[in-house]
């Protein structure tokens, strides 16, 4: 168990349910990325080789642990649709490099690493998205 | 019996005491003036010897003084020798304590009394001598408190034994017819002491020579004595001088000690000065040397990258620049085959055009000449027509129809050949093309093969150098960031660069590299995976796709474990977690019950910090 020392055999069996609790998480994410996966591709035997989903749930499961260690509340911020942001410091977009421009969320490729300072937020790593069309096409 | 002697003796032995210990003081005090200026200890102890033995020696005779004059007062009485004895007794305790010469005879005088007394017991005496018995106690009394008073004054000396002697001589004629044999037996036992007594004096005066040779001894030695100090005084004056001598360099030495001391002290400091100041100059030496090792590995893997990019990319622009040369050749020769085979095919056109211009001339002219012919033709006819005429006509016509037909037939021979050089010029022209697109079609395969090769290569490169990349910076990352320890929480950089790294992975595991998507299967799919028409929006592009799927895994990622705060979600969406919110729910609300369980509080960040 990361986050506890085991002091006496109270606590070292809570750190191995954790430790269970955790293994069943990760097997869970595993199991429904791979679900998603499998509904969109035919062939996932050159990604199961590589064992991608694997090692990305697991470093995600730390991040989350260490979120937990932290010092500041961290979040991970997914944007909906419609959300505005800031270009920039808030989110990024590929192949744009305008600054504290307020655009539109269409899509959120990857999510922002945001730190709660008492009641300020600051972004440490903006998001992703791609930009909903100007003009209103639909 | 013990009553009638005890006060005899309790008045005669002090008495002794006191004129010996006055003898003694005396002594003492004309011996201290005497040897004053002697300081030497053997001669002390000598001194202190002699003293003891002479003070004993004039304790004795005055004691004996004593002793006599008694015996020849209390001669009439055997108390008063029984007395004596007593007297003698405790004198030569005295006298054995002290350890004196005169003892053996004292003491053997008084074995001889003692043994008498045993075999011949006091009250035998008193009842044989009733004048004994008569002698009055008061007078007894009297006697000893006399004695006591005179004794000072009284001093023995060797010359009033005699007369003492006399007055008992006289005395004894007195009582001589009343002697008995047994007092005449005490009288004999009383010469001998007599005797025994004038034995002691000659002792003493030979003990008397003997102090005064020894007084003489300790003058000679006193001599010495003095000149030994003299002596010794020059050699202490020396030893002052010396020692004086001695501590001034001592002084002198302890000067130069502390000066080099001082000397030392200071090198010292400045050694500890000029090290601390190595250490720092090493210290920063050896981060100048890491960061610019770091620096160094960072910019060699930028270069690798550059080269290999160059590399990639000269090797793409050769392969399109030869992929250009061989086009432009090949539609060079194409083109200079379609301009060549076009003049021929012009030329030939143009002839064609000619026959076929001469043909129609010819054709014209035979029209008019058959126009002319039937014309002649009507006008005979007209004219009633002659015969031969006629038949010269009709041959006339049958020439000119033979010659139209011939002229067809040229016309048509030259069309066919024409037309079978045209074709063969074609087939040559197609197979040439043909030739020539089959040797450029397999040097574009040859090149592909080999721009492929290379491709292959470089991107194990890239892989290779990638990795090494990694690892380098991983490594530079723990020597930045201190050892990673999964239990310490990570500094903000370290956490920022392990979510850049779960980016990395998930920009790489959904990638066309790892993973194929069908096109149709996530159009069929949209309605579960795309809730906000994302593909329908944008269109079915391939790029769409992966963003879709990415955007979808990080959400299945979010849900799974950051969906709560504090890290709660690394628990999983299973009971586990459900259990631990209830707990910090309660707790929260606990804490802060006016707010919803959301929302931060500051209180909270302090209280859920690890120590």
């Amino acid at each position: 168990m990361a986050a506890f020392e085991p002091v006496d055999r109270e606590v070292n069996t809570a750190a191995v349910n954790t430790r269970h609790l955790q293994e069943f998480s990760i097997r869970e994410a595993i199991r429904s990325i791979f679900n998603l996966l499998g509904k969109v591709s035919v062939d996932l035997s050159d990604l199961e080789s590589k064992g991608s989903v694997p090692r990305l749930v697991r470093m995600s499961m730390e991040l989350a642990l260490q979120f937990g260690i932290h010092t500041s509340q961290l979040q991970l911020e997914h944007p909906r649709k419609q959300t505005m942001l800031k270009l920039g410091s808030e989110c990024r977009v590929k192949g744009d490099d305008r600054t504290d421009v307020s655009v539109e969320v269409d899509l959120p490729l990857s999510p922002a690493l945001v730190r709660i300072d008492g009641e300020e937020k600051v972004t440490i790593i903006p998001c992703t998205v791609i930009l909903a069309l100007q003009g209103g096409q639909e | 019996m013990a009553s009638t002697v005890s006060p005899f003796k309790r008045n005669a032995a002090p008495a002794a005491n006191k004129t010996s210990s006055m003898g003694l003081l005396g002594t003492n005090a004309a011996r201290e003036g005497f040897f004053r200026q002697t300081s030497t200890h053997e001669r002390d102890r000598s001194r202190r010897s002699k003293i003891s033995t002479e003070e004993q020696l004039n304790n004795l005779l005055h004691s004996h003084d004593g002793h006599r004059y008694r015996l020849d007062r209390d001669w009439r009485g055997v108390e008063g020798i029984t007395t004596l004895l007593y007297e003698l007794k405790d004198e030569l305790k005295e006298a054995n304590e002290s350890g004196c010469r005169p003892r053996s005879s004292i003491e053997a005088w008084a074995t001889v009394l003692q043994a008498n007394r045993q075999q011949q017991p006091l009250e035998s005496l008193q009842s044989s001598y009733p004048a004994l018995v008569a002698y009055p106690a008061a007078e007894r009394q009297q006697h000893t408190v006399s004695e006591v008073s005179s004794q000072p004054s009284n001093l023995p000396v060797p010359d009033t034994r005699a007369t003492a002697h006399d007055g008992q001589g006289a005395r004894k004629d007195q009582h001589d017819a009343q002697r008995t044999p047994r007092e005449l037996e005490l009288e004999k036992k009383y010469k001998l002491l007599i005797q025994q007594f004038k034995d002691v004096g000659v002792a003493l005066a030979k003990s008397r020579n003997g102090l005064e040779q020894a007084e003489h001894e300790i003058r000679v030695s006193e001599a010495k004595t003095a000149e030994l100090s003299a002596r010794h005084q020059k050699a202490e004056r020396r030893l002052f001088a010396i020692r004086g001598e001695l501590e001034s360099k001592l002084l002198r030495i302890q000067d130069e000690l502390k000066g080099q001391m001082i000397q030392l002290s200071q090198r010292h400091l400045s050694q500890e000065e000029k090290f601390t100041e190595t250490i720092s100059r090493l210290e920063s030496l050896f981060q100048n040397q890491l960061k610019s090792q770091q620096e160094a590995s960072v910019a060699e893997m930028d270069a690798l990258r550059k080269t290999s990019a160059c590399q990639r990319d000269e090797l793409v622009q050769k392969y399109t620049t030869a992929m250009d040369e061989l086009k432009r050749r090949f539609s060079y020769q194409s083109e200079e085959l379609k301009c060549y085979y076009d003049s021929q095919l012009a030329a030939n056109k143009q002839e064609l055009q000619k026959a076929d211009e001469g043909m129609r001339r010819m054709m014209s002219e035979l029209d008019a000449e058959r126009h002319d012919f039937k014309n002649e033709v009507a006008h005979l006819k007209k004219n009633a027509a002659n015969p031969e005429e006629l038949e010269a006509l009709k041959r006339a016509h049958e020439e000119l129809n033979r010659g139209h037909e011939e002229l067809s037939r040229g016309h048509e021979e030259l069309k066919r050949a024409h037309g079978e050089e045209v074709a063969s010029v074609k087939e040559d022209c197609e197979r040439k093309i043909e030739q020539c697109r089959q040797r450029f079609n397999t040097q574009v395969e040859n090149n592909n093969r080999e721009y492929m090769k290379h491709l292959d290569r470089l991107r194990a490169m890239k892989k290779q150098s990638e990795r090494e990349h990694k690892e380098e910076l991983a490594r530079l990352e723990l020597t930045f960031l201190g050892n990673e320890r999964r239990n310490e929480k990570w500094t903000d950089v370290l956490l920022s660069s392990k979510f850049r790294d779960l980016q990395q992975l998930i920009d790489s595991a959904i990638s066309p590299d790892q993973l194929v998507i069908d096109d149709r299967q996530i159009v069929a799919a949209c309605r579960d995976i795309d809730p906000t028409n994302f593909i329908r929006r944008r269109g079915a592009s391939a790029e769409n796709f992966y963003a879709l799927v990415k955007s979808s895994v990080w959400s299945i990622l979010i849900s799974e474990f950051f969906s709560e705060p504090f890290g709660f979600g690394a628990m999983g969406q299973s009971d586990g977690r459900a259990s631990l919110m209830a707990v910090y729910k309660h707790w929260r609300v606990l804490l802060n019950g006016y707010h919803g369980w959301y929302g931060p509080s500051p209180i909270l960040f302090i209280t859920l910090t690890p120590s």
